[in-house]
């Protein structure tokens, strides 16, 4: 029997703490003091976070070797109930620390140019701040109440990012789209964090670890047994609770990673700037669902990772068909985001512990250079504007021939796309193939009607490819297009290549989606960060434990490696021939380009709407919502109001009763006294009239009274 | 001469004293009470001495009586003298400097 | 009836209705006269009751002193241009309510008192006494408060003097 009191006993002091407090007071020093440095304001903030860097990358070299450090102490008490903070510093959160920092600073320096023209810098530089401040406390803490503490905040400087130009209607609508359906997804989280707790009565991951490794399932019930202060904690609860857990969490995971159902927020945050986009809902936050789901990997169950592995899927194919005809770059950009964290999801669901991280990583790099290219197209593009030349600087309609002017923004956003297409040579082509080798092994072993996550995941790969190069043929080949939409008696200023402050972060993110970065390899499992990194086993009781991969015979991968290898290059390739095909320049298709304003065709219309999931939202849950609210409403209005009212009215009515009573009855009694005194007080001051003859009259008739009395 | 009937008529002669003593304004007229009161207790001092011939108590006392009221008279007329240059009038109804 | 008697009741009468007369009237110098005439009716009684002493004194002192006195202090009070020196009378009822109840409880008492079967009264030697042995007993027995009373006149005289003495003059002595 195990006592939680040690699990979760104070560790003894590390300097490390020290290291962890500077990773987080920076960011915050900067989300505080950025506001009063108006003009260095950008290199501030720039500067703090290269600092951060530099300790991240210190402390990687520092600890890479060893398992995992975790310090541990108490928070507070309330009465025999113990909270406690711990940190946890192994491998997963070094590698997270130095990918979040690095394209943390990288976006800082971005935004130097790309946010020169604001005014509101000062503010801008301290929201990154503070969102850089948040995400490293998710990946820090090893406790599930600092971590949706910090999940939280996360999602607040998302959605103050998402809203920075909240002078515009839409931005500030999508921030609020982003925050309620975050909001939706960590409902299911605080579920999740109530039944662990009630379960185990700590946060801390360690102490439900290892309470889960040591509960067993009896009579279908979860039990869990061990020693609180001393006492014998026994409580049990049905087994179904121990999945509902999992599921519960994994909502949090569905709302901030932009899984479906909840996935419709992600595409609107793109009126945040785009440097946003590229730090928070392209490599870091929204990977921060993913690396949550990791934490509590090894407690999942196998319903649970079931449900995980089927979103995962959906999503995937989901956001990636909406991706293929949107007009929009940042737009593709962004299903395209949708998906492959669907991707990651679902590599999570099969078991694919390793595989979903290293896409996490992967992913956010070329992601983010995709991002910062588009950001510095769109930057470029904005120069053009002025008051006789309005146009949309984020159209694809509008771009066209742009390799000629842009060179360096070329080669980027054509690496980070072989990336995103999963091409080999290119790091997303190891992680995109683990996860779709770990999809095809364990749908082998799972069989039946989950064939259909195959098929999705193997049909992605053949929209990712598509939509990747229909972007690239659109933007970079052909003519540009811009000059023939502008008014005939206008002249555009030149277009010119970005300035180093948009090449420098490019460039590095583009290096970074090479594959040679992970090692001079095909396969994943090569690579260095599957040496660092392994799949993880499960805790839950056995009964409802997943099968793990690593348990499964090496022949099974040896043998399905080359065919998903031979299939997914395939299906990008033909992906890509596709694009040449339809969007190359004098396709058919591309010269009808810039005519439409919407998409022809059912498929078409379906992917630009995606899937009318919007209009689903508006027209049945918003209107059921509204009808309920409503009703609400007159509930609140005239019953609940209605009563208060009532309470208020006879409040007033008894008011003037007991006014009434005090004006009449106790001052009356006052008075009286008052009065009565007063006469008694005339009366006695009357006999002193100051005659002398009545004095005597008075004296002799007391005389006379005492004579009666002494004689008769 | 029957003592009674002169008892009662120095009961009568303080009576009347104290009524004019009572009932008049005017200060002087007071003082006539006074000595209708003064003369009636007198009265009766002589009366009694009459059945005291050896120590002549009562006709010593009225004699001293006598004496007191004279000093008496002469003070309080002197007062009222003063009181009513002070005044400027001798009516005791307005002198109540002692009214509470 | 003995000449003696009528004679006691004629100053009787006098007395009495003397005395009424300055209850009754409103003058002031009436009260004053009427004052001389009760004084005279009671010195006649002391002269019946054989005190002729008191009764010479009594004369002497209130008719030729005291009333003098009121007299001069009636002028000196009163505004001689006035045609009549008159008081205000006020306290009617309750003077005579008190004057009449408290005559009645002192008749009362006498009666009561039945001063007549008095041992003291009844062994009370029969001869008048003389002017002579009051003379004797008032330089002898009384010879003390003889003196004190003496000064006591004395003091009171030139109290009296002082008090309604010149204010200015005081004043000025003061300066």
């Amino acid at each position: 029997m195990i006592d939680l009191n040690d699990i979760i006993s104070t560790t003894e002091f590390n300097p490390l703490i020290y290291w962890i407090i500077a990773l987080m007071a920076i960011p915050l020093l900067s989300f505080f003091t950025t506001t009063f440095l108006k003009k260095i304001a950008p290199i501030w903030g720039t500067l703090l976070l290269g600092v951060n860097l530099s300790i991240s990358i210190y402390l990687a070299s520092q600890y890479w070797d060893t398992t995992g450090v975790s310090i541990r102490g108490n928070w507070f008490s309330i009465g025999d109930t113990q909270l406690t903070y711990s940190f946890l510093i192994d491998q997963l959160a070094l590698i997270m620390l130095v990918v979040v920092n690095f394209i943390s600073v990288l976006v800082h320096f971005f935004s130097m140019e790309y946010m020169r023209h604001d005014e509101n810098k000062p503010r801008y530089f301290g929201l990154l701040g503070l969102f850089t401040f948040s995400m490293l406390g998710i990946i820090l803490f090893y406790d599930l109440l600092f971590i949706f503490i910090f999940w939280e905040l996360v999602g607040l400087s998302s959605f103050l990012l998402i809203g920075f130009w909240f002078e515009k209607k839409s931005a500030s609508l999508a921030a609020n789209k982003a925050f309620i359906m975050n909001r939706i997804g960590d409902l299911g989280f605080i579920t999740g964090l109530m039944i662990l707790y009630s379960q185990f009565q700590t946060f801390d991951l360690e102490g439900i670890k290892s309470l889960t490794v040591l509960s067993s399932i009896e009579d279908g019930n979860w039990v869990a047994e061990y020693f609180k202060n001393g006492e014998l904690v026994r409580n049990g609860l049905d087994g179904r609770w121990l999945s509902a857990a999992g599921i519960a969490l994994f909502c949090g995971a569905v709302g901030k990673s932009a899984q479906f159902p909840l996935q419709v927020w992600l595409p609107d945050a793109m009126e945040g700037p785009t440097p946003v986009s590229a730090l928070i809902h392209a490599a870091t936050m929204v990977a921060a669902g993913v690396f949550m789901i990791a934490r509590i990997f090894v407690i999942l169950d196998a319903q649970a990772l079931e449900v995980v592995a089927v979103v995962g899927a959906i999503t995937a194919f989901m956001a990636a068909v909406a991706a293929f005809s949107q007009f929009d770059i940042k737009k593709v950009l962004a299903y395209s985001t949708i998906s492959q964290l669907g991707y990651m999801v679902l590599a999570m669901g099969v078991g694919a512990y390793t595989a979903g991280l290293f896409h996490l990583v992967t992913h956010a790099m070329f992601k983010a250079g995709l991002f910062l290219s588009a950001g510095t197209i769109i930057h470029q593009l904005h120069q053009l504007e002025d008051k006789d030349i309005n146009f949309d600087p984020q159209d694809m309609r509008v771009m066209g021939g742009l390799r000629k002017y842009m060179p360096v923004t070329f080669i980027c956003f054509l690496i980070c796309a072989l990336a995103l297409a999963g091409l080999p040579g290119f790091s997303g082509f190891l992680s995109k193939d683990a996860i779709l080798l770990n999809t095809a092994v364990w749908i082998d072993e799972k069989g039946g009607g989950f064939y259909f996550i195959e098929v999705l995941a193997f049909a992605t790969v053949l929209i990712t490819a598509f939509y990747t190069f229909r972007m690239i043929f659109l933007v970079f080949t052909g003519d540009f297009r811009l000059p023939k939409l502008i008014p005939a008696n206008t002249t555009l200023k030149p277009l010119q290549e970005g300035n180093i402050f948009l090449q420098l972060p490019m460039i590095l993110l583009a290096i970074g989606s090479l594959s040679v970065i992970f090692g001079f390899t095909m396969k994943a499992e090569n690579t260095w960060f599957y040496s660092l990194i392994q799949d993880p086993i499960f805790l839950v009781p056995e009964s409802y434990a997943a099968f793990n991969l690593m348990d499964l015979p090496h022949e099974w991968f040896e043998n399905l490696h080359f065919r998903v290898l031979a299939i997914s290059i395939a299906l990008a390739l033909s992906g890509v021939v596709i694009a040449y095909f339809l969007f190359r320049p004098g396709a058919k298709f591309s010269a009808s380009f810039v005519e439409q304003r919407e998409p022809i065709g059912v498929i078409a219309q379906i992917s630009f709407y995606h899937w009318y999931q919007n209009a689903l939202y508006e027209k049945i849950i918003l209107k059921f919502i509204l009808w309920k609210v409503k009703r609400i409403a007159w509930f609140d209005r005239v019953i609940l109001d209605g009563f208060i009212n009532f309470i208020a009215k006879f409040q007033v009515v008894f008011a003037h009763l007991i006014a009434w009573f005090d004006r009449n009855i106790i001052d009356g009694f006052v008075h009286l006294t008052t009065y009565t005194t007063g006469r008694v007080g005339q009366l006695t001051r009357s006999v002193q009239s100051g005659n002398v003859q009545a004095y005597i009259m008075a004296a002799l008739a007391f005389l006379i009274l005492m004579l009666i009395w002494l004689l008769f | 001469m029957p003592l009674n009937t002169i008892l009662l008529l120095g009961a009568a002669l303080f009576c009347v004293g104290l009524a004019v003593v009572v009932t008049r304004k005017n200060a002087i007229a007071v003082l006539i009470g006074i000595e209708l009161m003064l003369n009636a207790a007198n009265l009766n001092l002589v009366a009694f001495s009459r059945f005291d011939a050896v120590e002549f108590q009562g006709q010593i006392f009225a004699l001293f009586v006598i004496t007191v009221a004279a000093a008496e008279a002469a003070v309080a007329l002197a007062i009222v003298i003063k009181v009513y240059q002070h005044f400027q009038t001798a009516n005791l109804d307005k002198i109540n400097e002692l009214k509470g | 009836m003995p000449i003696e008697n009528i004679i006691f009741y004629a100053f009787l009468g006098l007395t009495g209705l003397s005395a009424l007369f300055i209850l009754l009237s409103k003058n002031i110098l009436y009260s004053a006269f009427a004052l001389i005439a009760t004084f005279i009716g009671m010195a006649g009684i002391f002269v019946l009751l054989g005190a002729e002493f008191v009764a010479i004194t009594q004369i002497l002192v209130y008719v030729g002193g005291i009333l003098i006195l009121m007299v001069f202090g009636i002028m000196l009070t009163n505004r001689l241009s006035q045609a009549k020196v008159e008081t205000e009378v006020y306290n009617k009822f309750f003077g005579i309510l008190i004057s009449v109840g408290l005559f009645y409880i002192l008749a009362k008492a006498i009666e009561m008192a039945d001063f007549a079967n008095m041992g003291w009264m009844k062994n009370a030697p029969s001869s008048p006494s003389s002017v002579r042995d009051l003379g004797m007993k008032i330089m002898t027995d009384y010879v003390l408060v003889f003196e004190v009373i003496g000064i006591l006149l004395l003091l009171a005289l030139i109290g009296a003097v002082r008090i309604a003495g010149n204010t200015r003059e005081e004043g000025a002595d003061a300066a």
